[in-house]
């Protein structure tokens, strides 16, 4: 299948149709939902602070979603129209999912509030289901803005950035005014002065190849930023995730990568051919009533080079 | 968008430095208001990094009227900015670009900051 950031500008590819596929398929919200996870604990913030982060490529607000249960506030800027709209439609929806979650401390309250609603505003009944939630929801702000402008964030503005699988789509020229590099350097200068001194920012993204990732990372370091690219689980074809660790401190060392766990199992369960191994294999083939020769101290035994 | 997203918000169209992009100008059409939780050290704390002056021109277009000092030690007025800052939602409007005028419309709560490649 072709890259899809090969067919054009984000905010073609992003129409509604595959807008509703970040509500419908389980299996995109589920690594998004990873994704963003991720990018949190990359962000490494010390714990109770509320921080105020900016979700560039924010999308549907999947990952808008895991810095909610961090507990961060965010603003999130997107190119399509269309996923925005989803985003909008989710903040309004997981209103009422958090409404149905704690009913049972606050339930008259809670019903109270809903008439209210209704009786001032009958139209927007699903936007305005509840008003117990709106706190939550209320963290979210929605921009719609192209990351390749120069994000329109005055200085100092943000703790923190995240992105999940939008970068990538700044090395692609899509007409001739707008070049690769000149897309990348506006975005990473501007979000450079949008965050605040110690400022951290945490963007996944999918390169085409090694050539890309390093061509980000570069255009990273140009801006200013300290970092580098982790790559989590870099021996899985699947699994394998690039992440843009940057930080506005000079001194900042990017974290180290995940792996092991998703390291994909080798032959023979990874465990060295010795003798144990052996053993294990005549014993089963004992107990499938194979014929097998008794074990002794040469069992497993290495042969002498000159046979 | 609320007037918090608004005070962090700067024109970047050709020719215009972020001082002269900002604040930008609100143009409300519709808005809507929800009361959230009011607490004060939280308000407190969000305003050591709001531009006070850039919210208090906001606020007003939205009618609200924030006096011309900000005193942190004030609860009612602190009241007052959590409600500018965190009620109100911009549903319909525009936001201009005090230096160029370029309008930058606000559908459905969503402003659209999306500039041509010949604007920057």
């Amino acid at each position: 299948m072709p890259r899809p950031e090969a067919s054009g500008p984000p905010a073609n590819y992003y129409d509604a149709t595959e807008a509703a596929k970040y509500t419908s398929s389980s299996r995109i919200i589920r690594v998004q939902a990873e994704i963003a996870a991720r990018c949190v604990e990359l962000l490494n913030f010390p714990a109770g602070a509320r921080r105020l982060v900016v979700d560039v490529g924010c999308g549907s607000g999947l990952s808008g979603a895991a810095l909610e249960r961090a507990g961060h506030a965010w603003v999130g800027c997107d190119v399509s129209r269309d996923m925005l709209r989803v985003a909008a439609r989710r903040a309004a929806r997981d209103d009422d999912g958090g409404e149905a979650e704690d009913m049972d401390d606050s339930e008259e309250e809670e019903e109270e509030e809903e008439e209210e609603a209704e009786e001032e505003n009958g139209s927007e009944e699903e936007a305005d289901g509840g008003a117990g939630d709106r706190a939550a929801n209320a963290t979210a702000e929605l921009l719609e803005h192209d990351m390749g402008l120069g994000l329109p964030f005055r200085d100092g503005a943000f703790d923190g950035a995240v992105s999940v699988s939008a970068l990538q789509w700044l090395c692609y020229d899509n007409d001739a005014a707008s070049s690769a590099p000149r897309r990348l350097n506006r975005f990473f200068a501007s979000l450079y002065r949008c965050l605040r001194a110690g400022g951290r920012a945490a963007l996944q993204f999918y390169p085409e190849n090694d050539a890309q990732a390093a061509l980000i990372a570069a255009a990273a370091q140009r801006a200013g930023f300290a970092g580098g690219v982790v790559v989590d689980f870099p021996r899985s074809t699947k699994a394998r995730k690039h992440y843009l660790c940057l930080s506005t401190e000079r001194r900042y060392r990017a974290p180290d990568a995940r792996d092991a766990a998703g390291a994909p199992q080798r032959r023979g369960g990874g465990r060295k051919r010795g003798r144990d191994w052996v053993l294990d294999k005549k014993a089963h083939q004992r107990k499938k009533g194979g014929r097998v020769r008794p074990d002794s101290k040469f069992t497993g035994r290495k042969r002498k080079d000159k046979f | 968008m609320r007037l918090l997203t608004h005070n962090m918000l700067v024109s970047n169209a050709k020719g215009v430095s972020e001082a002269e992009g900002y604040p930008l100008a609100l143009e409300v059409t519709e808005h809507r208001r929800e009361e959230t939780e009011f607490d004060v050290e939280t308000t407190r704390k969000t305003m050591e990094t709001v531009k006070y002056d850039a919210l208090r021109g906001a606020a007003r277009a939205v009618a609200i009227d924030l006096p011309e000092v900000y005193d942190g030690d004030d609860a009612d007025l602190l009241r007052k900015v959590h409600e500018a800052l965190c009620d109100v939602h911009v549903i319909e409007g525009c936001l201009v670009c005090p230096k160029s005028g370029r309008r930058f419309p606000i559908n459905n709560g969503i402003p659209n900051l999306l500039l041509h490649e010949d604007e920057l």
